[in-house]
């Protein structure tokens, strides 16, 4: 697809609105992230922790999801982003050596 | 003795009465049926009452007995099953509007050999929607309503197995099969002030249970006792070509050792309710009499809460990856689950394989740990039950205020790391706090150690009596 300026200046414009939004619905909406526990959400390291998800993570979740959403679940889905984009933060900050394996459990052969 | 008495009796005390034929299985099905019919509603705890079914089971069941085919323990035992067993005979809702009517044409194996040893199916019983897995905030998270707790109204049951917890709670059933994937067995165990017993990851095949995650489900027994849940298990357990993921369980000998060595962990009492600390102080009091207790055990350092959660979200996703595409989450009943399956989606590959292979570092830590001592014991959960009204985070402000935001509870580690690894656990009542809501502990074994588990949980169960305690008018 070719991009000419109008649609940059048009992209930019929107994505402006929509960090705005953003940072509008993080002001109200932002609570401590919760570790799940499907038993009962527990308080973890990351409470409180400010991060936010990139925008285009955001712009993708509202293109594949957002004709199911209204506008606080959308909001509420860009807290949820931004509640896994610290807790990515804080896996990868755990140092794994090049040969730490998964724990899975493929077997070519079932037994 | 009364009707309701029955269904407070144990299990091996049941059973001796219906091998002898004193105790009719026909009686005590229909006392069960009834008690089910009369309370369940109130609890929210019955989705789907088996009548006629129950009953011709428990004549033939009586047939046999009366012709000398006991078939053990379980014969003429009437139970409840987590909505997300299929059944062939009763649909299968998962706890979810979506899939109220779903219909399978096969039994769980759970339930096939539960069958085939004699035990009744008389419900299937409430759950939270697909066992929690889309991220619900507050009790009112599943198609027919919260669960509601026998000892308060006001609370809840606890989740996901929450018509389990408050169904064996009540006395509406002898015991009931659970589910856990992070705290679902453990948790309304507590809230309710009944024994659970999360088996070893593999030791119950999960082959027509609901899946939420492969590499985290677990089916156990919840029931009065410790040695409720051994009968159960004993029953459950074993291979089943049907889940690849079943290993041979050991040689069952669940005997006293001379001398445990028991690990409870560093800040296990911190940020929990006075009475749960209270509580589980009197419990170590009496641990202490079954060999040595070492407190302050340092936990190794990992990121539980993270890991979980991401493996929980993606393979959950992975498992609803229709229903959230097509959009069928707005028919789930809470909001945070109308909105997490979503998140869940977008878990890149990268943070579930960075999850997965932080899981595996886990392993020989723990190992160690369980070189050192056979078990780990702490509070079940930090707090009673809590209550239906509000979200859970609004539910014990004063906890929250006070609990730097930096604070890991070990109690929640725990939880997490026991399900991650695969471990045991048995959970147990202890006594009372606010509200006379009950308090409970749970202890933690290393991977098929249900035997030592059990052992010393009967022992404790032999020694007090917060296992006997009946919600007051049930």
């Amino acid at each position: 697809m070719k991009t000419t300026r109008r649609f940059f200046v048009g992209a930019a414009g929107a994505a402006a609105t929509w960090v705005l939004g953003f940072f509008r619905a993080r002001t109200v909406l932002a609570a401590p992230e919760r570790a799940l526990d499907a038993g009962v959400p527990v308080a973890h390291p990351d409470a409180g922790t400010a991060s936010r998800a990139p925008a285009s993570l955001l712009q993708l979740a509202r293109e594949r999801y957002g004709k199911y959403l209204d506008e606080a679940q959308l909001k509420m889905l860009e807290t949820k982003l931004s509640d896994s984009e610290a807790r990515s933060k804080r896996l990868h900050a755990f140092k794994l050596a090049n040969s730490d394996e998964p724990a899975s459990d493929f077997r070519p052969v079932r037994p | 003795m009364t009707d309701a008495d029955l269904l407070f009796t144990p299990i091996r005390e049941l059973a001796a009465q219906i091998r002898s034929q004193q105790l009719s299985p026909v009686k005590l099905t229909e006392v069960s049926l009834q008690r089910l019919q009369d309370h369940g509603p109130r609890l929210n705890a019955v989705v789907t009452l088996a009548g006629r079914q129950a009953l011709d089971q428990a004549q033939q069941a009586e047939r046999e007995i009366a012709s000398g085919q006991y078939r053990g323990l379980l014969h003429g035992i009437p139970y409840g099953a987590k909505d997300l067993l299929a059944t062939k005979s009763m649909p299968t809702s998962w706890g979810a509007a979506p899939f109220r009517s779903q219909q399978f044409d096969y039994d769980a194996t759970v339930i096939r050999k539960l069958a085939d040893a004699g035990a009744i199916l008389v419900a299937k019983l409430s759950m939270v929607e697909l066992a929690g897995g889309m991220g619900y905030r507050n009790a009112d998270a599943s198609f027919n309503g919260p669960g509601i707790n026998p000892w308060d109204q006001n609370y809840w049951s606890g989740g996901s197995s929450s018509g389990p917890g408050s169904a064996v709670a009540a006395g509406l059933v002898s015991f009931a099969i659970g589910s856990e994937t992070v705290g679902s067995i453990l948790t309304p165990s507590a809230f309710c002030g009944i024994t659970g017993l999360r088996p070893t990851y593999g030791r119950v095949s999960r082959h027509g249970a609901m899946a939420l995650c492969w590499t985290l489900d677990k089916l156990g027994p919840m029931a009065r006792g410790a040695d409720d849940c051994d009968i159960i298990l004993a029953v459950i357990e074993g291979v089943d070509p049907e889940d690849p993921t079943t290993v041979a369980p050991p040689r069952r000998t669940p005997r006293m050792r001379p001398r445990w060595r028991i690990a409870v962990p560093k800040g296990a009492l911190e940020f929990v309710h006075p009475e749960v600390g209270r509580n589980f102080n009197q419990t170590s009091e009496l641990l202490l009499s079954f060999g040595e207790v070492a407190f302050n055990v340092a936990l190794p350092e990992f990121p539980y809460g993270p890991v979980a959660s991401t493996i929980v979200d993606a393979e959950g996703a992975s498992a609803f990856y229709e229903l959230i595409e097509s959009g069928g989450l707005r028919h789930l009943r809470a909001e945070a689950d109308r909105v997490g399956g979503y998140g869940g989606a977008m878990v890149p590959a990268v943070d579930y394989l960075q999850a997965q292979r932080i899981r595996e570092k886990m392993r020989r830590p723990f190992q160690d740990l369980f070189q050192r001592y056979d078990i780990i014991a702490l509070p079940s959960r930090n707090t009673v039950a809590l209550p239906l009204a509000m979200d859970f985070n609004q539910a014990y402000p004063e906890l929250e205020k006070e609990r730097p935001a930096n604070f890991v509870s070990p109690i929640g580690s725990m939880i997490q790391a026991g399900n991650l690894l695969g471990l045991p656990a048995l959970a147990m009542p202890n006594g009372f706090g606010r509200g006379n809501l009950p308090t409970g502990f749970q202890l933690v074994a290393a991977p098929m150690q249900e035997d030592a588990l059990v052992a010393l949980g009967t022992e404790y169960q032999r020694r007090t009596d917060f296992h006997r305690h009946r919600p007051p008018g049930f």
